[in-house]
């Protein structure tokens, strides 16, 4: 009771200062709401395709990354995959995404590798540049807007703070039409 | 016919002329006693004469060489004492001969004529026997002594034949004066008639009638003086035509002259007056040319400071020359050692290059050394704050190196610009030497002009001291000249006075001729 009164008479009489006090109790609400989104967090590599276009493909997905210098290229495939890369004692396919995905404008950076796996299959995705490791929140992920020029939007995650293409390695990966293609491609 | 041939022979002798006829020599011989036996005993002796002929001759004339005035005459005749010894001697011999005839009395009357003709008086010539006797008679006598009637007759024919002798001479003179006489041909009423007109004449001419003339007639000397009379006259005639002619003349003349006085007196006052401008004007130059002279003393000076002042130039030009070559080194040696700086820059930026790349791929093993960690989940969370950190260090180097190279960059562009402007400033020192060599070549030319300026300057100065001089001269000149010409002012009015006076004499003059009759 006697806490309460103090409580009380604690509290600023006017009504600015209660008006900085309540935002403040805002404000320390929200770094609570900030704290959950924190353990929301997912680290992801994000990189360059083009001119401009930034995407990111989460750590869960990734094995490392490689320079582009190891790739050799094989004759006779589809114009999206780069060539073939030797990991660890492991032949790797590796997709041009900008093939895929339909992105033109020249290429400056410093190309690089990066090696996705999702459950049995692995294999290399041909970036511009590496800008990095980044943090994406997955609820916060908005869903890709279909353009003229962009097609297989099954490929897109999401976008985040629409600016970053979150892909998703599991949808490219498991795409028949790269399998297929894979099969068609090795019966030939 | 042989005697008519003798006889024509003889009018041409001067016994012919004389009138000494054959007879006259007889009767001449017969009056002195003189026979053929005198001419006998002359012969006789001739021997003895011949012998002693040189000694006679020569104590002959050792007597006349004792008289001057026989001297005189001798030498007046153009004859000498030895040519007279030899003649003397043939007319010694002669007088021993025996001979006596025409030939002898011709030849003894032409040297009685000679000696008459050469001025020897009779008081000489017969003076010369008396001496002949001396010499002779002694010789006779001493030959004859023991004979003595022999001796004297011998001694009277000497005697003889030297008086026919004396008597010949003596005829010549006396004929020589009888022709004298004889020429004056007038008798004493002739002489007075004739002397009478003379008078008569003189006075004529005394009152001035100059045109009348003696008539002449004859050829004595009286006549010989009337001529001399009209000859004068005529002199006289001239002498007073002359004076007429000088006279008019002369009045002519010295009326022309007065008037050339009256103009040269005037000329001279003008002379005087524009001597006296000349001198005026001359002071105004003497001024003018001492104020040259200053000028030009001062001109020679500046060109003396002029002159000192280009040759101080030139050895600046000399310097910077040198200055420039110096700069022109040092610019070199900038420009090397930018460009060794250049080439150090490139090896850093090469080596920050390879730092850039360790950087870069340092970055690649962060990241995925940060993708094993996610795969070791909780256990690999430290290793993924060490690969974060690994990632933040490869970033950070990333922008070191960016930063060099940056740095590099502006140090290389910088490094560029100083070279470029190195080579601009070498060129630009090039042009500066070329300029500045140029420069001293026309400063050298400038300071040999100023040279010869300055020694053109001193020449000036003493040419125009030289002229001040002269100026002094020609005023010193000037005044001579003004002193003469006022003197000549003075001489002409004086010359014009004397010229009138001159033309007034010569009026009296013509006044006093014209008495004369012409």
């Amino acid at each position: 009771m006697s806490d309460g009164r103090h409580t009380v008479a604690a509290m600023p009489e006017s009504p600015a200062d209660r008006a900085i006090l309540e935002q403040r109790a805002r404000q320390l609400a929200r770094l609570h709401e900030q704290g959950d989104l924190d353990a929301e967090r997912r680290l992801y590599v994000r990189f360059r395709l083009g001119p401009a276009e930034h995407y990111g493909i989460p750590y869960e997905y990734c094995e490392g990354v490689v320079p582009a210098a190891m790739i050799a290229s094989v004759p006779c495939t589809r114009a999206f995959v780069r060539g073939v890369i030797n990991h660890r004692g492991e032949m790797l396919a590796v997709l041009d995404l900008k093939q895929l995905l339909h992105i033109d404008g020249d290429a400056c950076g410093e190309p690089q590798v990066i090696l996705v796996r999702d459950q049995a299959v692995t294999a290399g995705i041909y970036v511009d540049e590496i800008i990095g490791s980044d943090e994406y929140i997955p609820s916060q992920l908005a869903a890709p807007l279909p353009t003229d020029s962009t097609i297989n939007l099954d490929y897109i995650k999401g976008i985040y703070q629409g600016r970053v293409a979150v892909l998703d390695p599991v949808a490219i990966l498991g795409d028949p039409a790269i399998t297929e293609n894979h099969a068609t491609e090795s019966v030939d | 016919m042989a005697a008519n041939m003798k006889e024509r022979a003889n009018e041409t002798s001067l016994a012919w002329r004389m009138g000494i006829t054959a007879d006259d020599q007889l009767q001449r011989k017969v009056l002195i006693g003189f026979t053929d036996a005198d001419a006998q005993l002359l012969r006789e002796l001739y021997p003895l004469i011949a012998q002693h002929a040189d000694e006679i001759v020569d104590a002959f004339y050792r007597n006349v060489e004792g008289y001057k005035e026989l001297m005189d005459v001798i030498q007046n005749a153009g004859s000498n004492i030895d040519r007279l010894k030899a003649a003397q001697r043939r007319y010694l011999l002669e007088l021993f001969e025996g001979n006596y005839g025409d030939e002898y009395v011709e030849r003894r009357l032409k040297i009685g004529i000679v000696h008459n003709e050469i001025g020897l008086t009779p008081r000489w010539y017969l003076g010369s026997y008396s001496v002949y006797t001396q010499l002779i008679f002694p010789l006779v006598q001493k030959k004859y002594l023991f004979k003595p009637t022999k001796c004297m007759q011998m001694l009277l024919a000497v005697n003889k034949i030297l008086s026919f002798d004396s008597q010949l001479a003596i005829e010549t003179y006396i004929d020589a004066v009888m022709s004298d006489l004889k020429s004056v041909s007038l008798s004493k009423g002739d002489i007075e008639t004739t002397v009478a007109g003379y008078r008569d004449f003189v006075e004529r001419v005394a009152t001035g009638d100059l045109s009348q003339r003696i008539e002449i007639e004859g050829s004595d000397d009286l006549a010989e003086l009337g001529r001399q009379l009209n000859a004068m006259t005529e002199s006289l005639a001239g002498m007073a035509r002359q004076i007429t002619d000088a006279s008019d003349s002369m009045s002519g003349s010295l009326a022309d002259m007065v008037g050339t006085v009256a103009g040269q007196s005037a000329s001279a006052s003008e002379q005087a007056a524009a001597v006296t401008e000349t001198s005026t004007t001359l002071e105004e130059i003497r001024a003018i040319s001492a104020q040259t002279q200053d000028k030009a003393a001062a001109l020679g000076e500046s060109a003396d400071r002029t002159r000192a002042e280009g040759e101080k130039g030139t050895e600046a030009m000399r310097e910077t020359v040198a200055g420039m070559e110096a700069i022109r080194e040092k610019v070199e040696g900038i420009a090397e050692n930018i460009m060794a700086l250049s080439g150090q820059t490139q090896q850093i930026g090469e080596i920050t290059s390879t730092v850039n790349n360790l950087a870069h791929q340092l970055k690649m093993l962060a990241l995925n050394a940060s993708i094993e960690a996610a795969k070791a989940g909780e256990s690999g969370k430290g290793f993924a704050v060490v690969a974060a950190e690994v990632k933040d260090l490869a970033e950070q180097s990333q922008e070191a190196t960016e930063q060099v190279r940056q740095i590099l960059q502006d140090i290389q562009n910088a490094t560029d610009k100083a070279v470029m402007v190195t080579e601009e400033g070498t060129k630009g020192v090039d042009q500066g030497m070329h300029l500045v060599q140029q420069t001293g070549e026309t400063l050298r030319n400038l300071t040999d002009v100023i040279r010869e300026t300055a020694a053109g300057s001193q020449q000036i100065v003493a040419a125009v001291r030289q002229e001040a001089g002269g100026i002094d001269q020609i005023a010193t000149a000037m005044g001579d000249i003004n002193s003469v010409t006022q003197q000549l002012v003075g001489s002409s009015e004086k010359t014009r006075t004397a010229a009138e006076t001159l033309a007034q004499i010569a009026e009296q003059m013509r006044d006093s001729v014209s008495a004369y009759r012409l």
